[in-house]
């Protein structure tokens, strides 16, 4: 084998060059520039070097990410389990593959994914180009064959020409990766009532009730604030709350460490949009609101790697009704999808 | 003109490199090649793919795939290393595999390995890499939900029944991965590389060991699966460990 240092190099030069027809000159960034609206408060998502959104890369990733020919038999789109109504997100526990199988875990939201130092519910994942790979090769989900997606795509309009301006080369895993991760990280949350009222100093934003549940979410005796805390609402750190005993089904984040005090720990999910985001939990095991609620009051199972975050505690019924209602303040105001 | 002066500093020039070569067992200006096999066997007997073996713990053993990384795979000298990969995938179930490899001439006295892939190699972003390259999508052996790679697969089937004949009525399937299944392994060698040659560098892998190394012996009844699961790491390691010790030179 040719080291790859030499023929990675060497054959990205090829393509590029191969690519480079006089009549079809790459893209440049003035005329093809994107800029990511940011709401107030919101800070600039790390964005790869290699990998900065242009225009035509996001629509290509668009274009992608609601494209059921992606996977196997053609059915499944990243859109089929990541709904854009639902704040990208499943309406079930476990979505459901392909095969009719479904997977083990609750689809995530994709809001303000971009912000993720690690993807997937354990941070198996260190990027979202990495990440693009995993649904569409997993015989659970969309059981394909990127190159052969690829090569199906490719010589497809508008694939062939958006790829090579988006990259300069032809449709193929990179590109395929690249872009659908680009389109990802601009669906930015931060248009909630919430946001007017914490970013944009608009008092008015929230009711009564409204306000009393964030208080009620900041108190030191719920603490729901020490996990689901800064801009995201998540420290994007990886917790144990409690959910069960029982891990044989998914060890969490011990899965990607294989350190037994990593069992059953997974990371904070995101709280924006969370009233369209049920069912709630890693597996999707709770239904509502109030449930989850719930199991926090109750302080979880005497799990040894329980978080000490999570303790039981006493809500009175308005302020349980008031948390709810301050939850739903997270939903934004607008689609996180803002593109044509 | 007087050539004196310039034929006293070639001859100089000359036992000067002859000095230098003395001290070392390589010849890094003379090139030569190595004819690297990779070769199964069972028990030290080739390794026929439509045989029915009897393995260590007393089940019937029929082997449909062995297909495998080698990283940083380096002939050593006392005085100095050559990498002759960085990394590559053999498929050994239906025989052995060769690759010819170029090489300083010398003397070589200690192979060096990875069972696996190193973990700067195990965390490559495939997307990135071409897809008939070892590392490459065509590899077959990704993992997507560690975005790692498998560094084994070994699949067959299986009789717990050591008298039955007939078809084997269960499957095995071992696919090791994750950084801490990653094994080296340093093997003595005898190898003489002369400048314009290709000499022949068998490497055995007696398949046999795959499942005891006389002291440890793994049963498929035990462990018919295994796919990097946490929960079955310590088997995981078990398997890794064995297969660190099939390896062997002549």
């Amino acid at each position: 084998m040719i080291p790859r240092r030499i023929t990675v190099p060497l054959l990205v030069a090829l393509v590029l060059h191969a690519g480079c027809r006089k009549d079809e000159p790459l893209a440049t960034a003035d005329d093809d520039a994107f800029t990511l609206e940011l709401p107030p408060g919101a800070p600039v998502p790390p964005v790869p070097e290699a990998n900065r959104p242009t225009a035509t890369r996001v629509a290509l990733g668009k274009r992608l990410f609601f494209d059921e020919r992606l996977s196997l038999g053609r059915g499944i789109s990243c859109a089929s389990c990541h709904h854009p109504v639902r704040a990208f997100s499943d309406t079930v526990a476990l979505s459901v593959g392909v095969h009719g199988t479904t997977g083990f875990r609750n689809a995530s939201s994709l809001a303000n994914v971009a912000y993720h130092p690690a993807l997937f519910r354990d941070g198996g994942v260190p990027t979202l180009e990495q990440q693009v790979l995993a649904p569409v090769h997993d015989e659970a989900e969309m059981d394909a064959d990127i190159n052969v997606v690829a090569t199906q795509l490719a010589g497809e309009e508008p694939y062939r020409s958006w790829s090579r301006k988006a990259y300069g080369r032809d449709l193929d895993p990179y590109v395929i990766t690249r872009a659908i991760a680009c389109y990802e990280r601009t669906l930015i949350s931060g248009w909630s009532r919430f946001d007017r009222f914490r970013y944009r100093n608009d008092a008015s934003a929230l009711t009564a009730e409204e306000l009393q549940g964030w208080t009620v979410f900041t108190s030191a005796e719920t603490n729901c604030s020490g996990c689901h805390s800064g801009f995201d609402l998540s420290d994007h750190d990886y917790h144990n709350i409690g959910t069960s005993l029982d891990h044989s089904a998914d060890p969490g984040r011990e899965r990607i460490t294989l350190r037994p005090e990593d069992r059953g720990k997974f990371k904070t999910p995101t709280l924006r949009n969370i009233a369209l985001t049920a069912p709630y939990m890693h597996d999707g095991s709770m239904a509502t609101l109030e449930r989850v609620i719930g199991h926090f009051a109750g302080g979880g199972v005497a799990d040894p790697n329980k978080s000490p975050l999570v303790h039981s505690f006493t809500l009175s019924d308005a302020d349980r009704q008031a948390l709810i209602a301050f939850l739903h303040t997270l939903t934004d105001e607008r689609p996180l999808d803002r593109l044509p | 003109m007087n050539i004196r002066p310039f034929l006293l500093a070639g001859l100089a020039a000359v036992a000067l490199l002859s000095a230098c070569h003395k001290g070392s067992a390589v010849d890094p200006e003379g090139q030569g090649a190595v004819r690297l096999s990779v070769i199964p066997v069972w028990n030290g007997a080739p390794f026929d793919r439509m045989q029915v073996y009897l393995n260590a713990a007393d089940q019937r053993e029929q082997i449909q795939l062995v297909k495998f990384y080698l990283a940083r795979m380096t002939l050593v000298a006392p005085d100095v290393e050559h990498e002759l990969f960085d990394a590559d995938l053999f498929n050994i179930t239906n025989g052995p595999e060769t690759r010819i490899l170029p090489v300083p001439a010398g003397d070589y006295q200690q192979l060096r390995f990875g069972l696996g892939l190193p973990p700067d190699l195990n965390h490559t972003d495939i997307a990135t890499v071409p897809v008939n390259d070892p590392l490459g999508n065509n590899s077959g052996m990704y993992w997507t939900w560690a975005t790692m790679y498998r560094f084994l697969l070994f699949e067959g089937r299986f009789d717990n029944d050591p008298q039955a004949t007939g078809l084997l009525p269960f499957q095995f399937s071992w696919h090791t991965g994750l950084d801490t299944l990653y094994r080296e392994r340093d093997l003595p060698l005898a190898l003489e590389v002369p400048a314009g040659d290709t000499v022949d560098l068998p490497l055995y892998v007696d398949l046999a060991r795959f499942t005891t190394d006389g002291a440890d012996t793994l049963s498929f009844a035990d462990i018919a699966q295994f796919h990097g699961e946490v929960q079955s790491l310590p088997l995981g390691i078990r398997i890794a460990d064995l297969e660190q010790g099939a390896f062997c030179t002549p």
